[in-house]
């Protein structure tokens, strides 16, 4: 449905030309929600307003469906009124010289859709039934809280039933409990109309909860694409591992190779680490192997029954509801683990820590 | 450490006194007070028939003012006077401010601050200037037209309606820039963004969101331009004559000062006229503020620093610049180098060899005694920096009530201390005269009436809504945790004041204070008004030496005059930095 290919974008400030997208490829499927995910200033916010048509990259493609709206091998630049994608933006920008009415209808009256007076009610009537918000057209738009807003924007967005829909940011304005309320509703929204999805975030659960797959970008570039499992569970590399959840990350080298299948074995600070290795490793690669505080098993009493069981102790315990958190000192090596709420634990305690192979993931560098 | 209960109790008188609000409630209302009393001495002149000394009362004024003449003449000429400045300002002031706030036109920092410091050029000295080039009998341009072409009779005439709109439009046109700078740059660019995704057109974008935003801004502009524009006197008295195209404010003046002697001094039509300016400027006032309050409904303020979006001009960006060059040459250039050429002659000749041998610096070298020498630059002296202070002072007071306290009464002096932005400054004169002559009565021994001191506080009162603004401004973004902070150490609101706020407020302060002093040097209609044998300043002098016909002398000095308000903005620009940035020039 929407197919961007090796899309750069540079700005130029006090210091020289900056590189806001530097050779982004990404293809989205039909009806697919897809997250863009990176902290501040990974170039995220601006390969969507490359989409959108509000930048114009310095080169790459970029195709809605099988019509091309950014070419620079044919200097093809569609404008923004022409591409015809629906966008909410972070400020949600509602005009507020309007009432809610106008402005759902003004890509219909005004914009690039018109139609006829009597289906432009109808129209507007259905999209602000779509986001819950009939009965408000004559409000005027200063007069709306921030989730209202949000809702008209929205319907402002969906009301020429866009290609693709694009959203940036889309919930950072609102407040915690609204925002967890809202990312289901939206979800479940956008899945029900079957529109393309494209939506930007610095924050990972937002993306995980809301996106079917996403791409995580840092510096211009995109580290890894993928399910939200994928991502989650088989990050390729430590960014992807530290930026998407917490992480423990322990550098180390390769020792032995798998032998028919089996296992290798990494050595790491923390001891000799039985893993999966990827395909196309040599001995005495450096590698990192990455887990999840939630990955650890924790024995009270010793264990030898299984591989990579290392004698710890407890430094700290943090209680925060729901979890434990615990820090757990393996050598030199500080690791993170979580564990449920009723898991009688203390600092200070000697503690054997398993670290299940299936759950470690290795990765180069 | 035990204290005795005398001085326990006469520290505490001293502390509530220095260490509470009472010095600035006492300035505050004192201040405020001033303007509501002259204010009411305006109104009240208007009913009295007889001298003012003399207190009577009845309707005489107002049916020997609202007569005959004043409905067919006056009443349509200064609302065509205001309707045509209007016009002009807008046809320059809306495309500069697009130009230089919205678009990718080079040197747009330079251009902003040449248009601020078009206000180096007074009104008094614009008029002039054109008066040379487009008079019917002596216009430069008229003459060099009439010799090319061969015409009959001069094709431009100065001396009219249309021209007194055009020279005020120029005068007033930085104002409206100013106004409409803030808005056109605040505006959050995703609204305009969410147009063109919605797939309108640059125009139609342009149309139904960027100028549909901006339309309380530009009602605000049109009624504070109009209210301006119909109480400016100097331009209609040199441009229209006082008796060919007379308007309210020239007659006001007329009433005052008539041209057959002091025998014909009518206070009470003067009074009258005073009331006709400024009752239609406070019912603008008051839609002024309603616009200016719905304003804020209409801004989505998220608190984010926008960088609104800027319009590729592409090739046409010479059409651009060239509208820039154009304005500042009609407004700058063209008025000053008429004046400068006309200084270094004896009497107004056109440019030619023989005019170019009579170049001389003549009257610089009289320039001391032209200007009126020590007496006259003493007295300019003493106006412009007691009147700069005290406005400071004055304004720091009202603000720091009004802002900073919770005292009863606070919005009250907020809305009295933005009177004089609707009261013009010719009413306010006209106002103190009255009060200086029945002091003369009262308390003979005062210097007040016929002294520099009458001009202070008229200008004060006349500066004070502008003062204002800025300290109210300055203190709104000092958060009040800075100030409780200085409380909790155990300071005393006094020195709260010396220690934290005037040196965070420091800087909006030096500009507002050298700002005023610049408005109040380049001031002529209020000195005009209050202008006796004693009290002359630089302004009136031009005045006095253009209306007695000795025009190359009245040049010399009005390039004297741009000279120290140039040094003055330099100065402005050296101390504070931030001249391209001033809001409001008013």
């Amino acid at each position: 449905m929407l197919k961007v290919v090796n899309l750069k974008k540079a700005y130029t400030s006090e210091a020289g030309k900056v590189g806001a997208v530097e050779g982004v490829d990404f293809e989205v499927q039909a009806g697919e929600v897809f997250a863009l995910l990176g902290p501040s200033g990974c170039g995220k916010t601006t390969t969507l307003r490359c989409i959108a048509g509000l930048e114009t990259p310095d080169s790459g493609q970029i195709w809605i469906g099988d019509r091309p709206i950014y070419d620079d091998r044919s200097k093809l630049v569609v404008p923004v009124h022409r591409r015809g994608v629906g966008m909410v933006f972070q400020s949600y920008a509602i005009w507020p010289h309007m009432t809610v009415f106008d402005n759902v209808a003004f890509p219909l009256v005004r914009g690039g859709f018109r139609v006829s007076k009597s289906e432009v009610k109808e129209r507007v009537n259905n999209a602000l039934r779509l986001v819950q918000m009939d009965g408000f057209g004559d409000r005027p738009a200063p007069l709306l809280s921030g989730g209202q807003q949000q809702r008209v924007a929205l319907a402002r967005a969906l009301v020429y039933e866009p290609q693709v829909l694009l959203l940036d940011e889309p919930l950072s304005n609102l407040d915690a409990k609204l925002r967890q309320g809202m990312r289901l509703e939206l979800r479940e929204l956008v899945t029900r109309l079957h529109v393309t999805t494209i939506f930007v975030t610095h924050d990972q659960e937002e993306a995980l909860v809301l996106a079917d797959r996403i791409a995580v970008m840092q510096n211009g570039l995109l580290k890894q694409i993928g399910s939200s499992r994928d991502v989650y569970l088989r990050p390729t590399n430590g960014f992807v591992a530290q930026f998407v959840g917490d992480a423990n990350v322990i550098a180390g080298h390769i020792e032995k190779l798998a032998a028919n299948g089996g296992m290798g074995v990494v050595q790491s600070p923390i001891g000799r680490l039985s893993c999966w290795l990827p395909k196309s490793m040599g001995v005495n690669e450096k590698v990192t192997v990455m887990f999840r505080p939630e990955s650890p098993v924790l024995h009270a009493e010793r264990r030898h029954d299984a591989p990579n069981i290392f004698p710890g102790s407890v430094k700290r315990v943090v209680f925060v509801g729901s979890r434990l958190h615990c820090d757990i000192e393996i050598g030199s090596v500080l690791i993170r683990g979580e564990m449920p709420s009723w898991f009688e634990i203390s600092a200070g305690q000697a503690i054997d820590v398993e670290l299940p192979p299936a759950r470690l993931q290795v990765s180069p560098g | 450490m035990e204290r005795s209960a005398r001085s326990v109790w006469a520290s505490g008188v001293w502390d509530r006194l220095a260490g509470g609000n009472a010095l600035a409630f006492f300035f505050a209302w004192f201040i405020c007070l001033a303007v509501l009393a002259v204010s009411l001495v305006i109104l009240w002149a208007s009913f009295n028939p007889g001298r003012p000394f003399e207190l009577r009362f009845g309707f005489d004024n107002y049916i020997k003012a609202l007569d005959q003449s004043l409905f067919a003449e006056v009443l349509p000429n200064t609302i065509l006077v205001g309707l045509g400045t209007v016009a002009t300002v807008f046809f320059f002031g809306f495309p500069l401010a697009w130009l230089l706030n919205r678009t990718n036109l080079p040197m747009r920092a330079f251009c902003i601050s040449l248009i601020a410091v078009s206000v180096i050029v007074p009104g008094l000295v614009k008029a002039m200037g054109w008066i040379i080039l487009l008079s019917p009998q002596v216009g430069l341009i008229n003459q060099f037209l009439v010799n090319i072409f061969g015409l009959e009779s001069a094709p431009f005439d100065i001396n009219s309606i249309g021209g007194i709109a055009f020279i005020q439009g120029l005068m007033l046109t930085p104002t409206l820039f100013f106004l409409l700078s803030g808005p056109m740059r605040s505006m959050d660019p995703a609204l305009e963004e969410a147009a063109s995704v919605s797939g309108a057109s640059t125009w139609t974008s342009a149309r139904w969101i960027t100028f549909a935003l901006l339309r309380p801004a530009v009602l605000g502009g049109v009624i504070y331009t109009f209210m301006t524009a119909v109480a400016i006197f100097e331009v209609p008295a040199l441009l229209g004559g006082f008796a060919d195209r007379p308007v309210l404010a020239t007659r006001l003046y007329v009433a005052v000062r008539p041209p057959g002697g002091f025998a014909a001094v009518n206070y009470g039509i003067a009074g009258v006229y005073g009331l006709l300016i400024t009752v239609p400027s406070l019912v603008a006032l008051y839609f002024y503020f309603r616009t200016i309050q719905q304003s804020h409904r209409y801004a989505v303020i998220t608190g984010k620093a926008y960088r609104p979006k800027i319009y590729d001009l592409g090739k046409s960006w010479p059409m651009g610049l060239l509208f820039v060059l154009l304005y500042m040459t009609l407004a700058v250039f063209l008025p000053l180098v008429v004046l400068v050429w006309l200084s270094l002659l004896p009497s107004v000749r056109m440019p030619s060899v023989e005019a170019l041998s009579l170049v001389s610096l003549r009257w610089y070298r009289d320039i001391f005694f032209l200007v009126g020498g020590f007496e006259v630059i003493r007295n300019t002296s003493v106006l412009v920096l007691t009147t700069s202070v005290l406005v400071l002072g004055f304004s720091f007071m009202v603000s720091w009530v009004v802002v900073r306290t919770r005292l009863p009464g606070r919005r009250a002096l907020d809305t009295i201390a933005m009177l004089p932005h609707a009261i013009p400054g010719l009413a306010f004169a006209f106002g103190l005269l009255i009060i200086g002559i029945l002091g003369v009565r009262l308390i003979p021994w005062l210097p007040f009436y016929n002294t520099i001191w009458i001009m202070v506080a008229a200008n004060l009162l006349n500066r004070l809504s502008y003062g204002t603004r800025i300290t109210n401004a300055a203190f709104v973004q000092i958060g009040q945790e800075l100030e409780d902070a200085a409380a909790v150490c155990g300071a005393r609101k006094s020195t709260t004041m010396l220690r934290v706020i005037v040196p965070l407020v420091g800087s909006g302060l030096t500009f507002a204070g050298l700002w005023t002093a610049l408005l109040v040097f380049r001031e002529v209609s209020i000195p005009l008004l209050l202008l006796g044998p004693n009290n002359k300043v630089l302004a009136t002098q031009i005045w006095v030496l253009w209306e007695s016909g000795h025009v190359a002398q009245a040049s010399a000095v009005s390039v004297v005059l741009v000279s120290v308000m140039a040094a003055l903005l330099i100065l402005i620009q050296k101390l504070t930095g931030r001249i391209g940035a001033a809001q409001q020039l008013a």
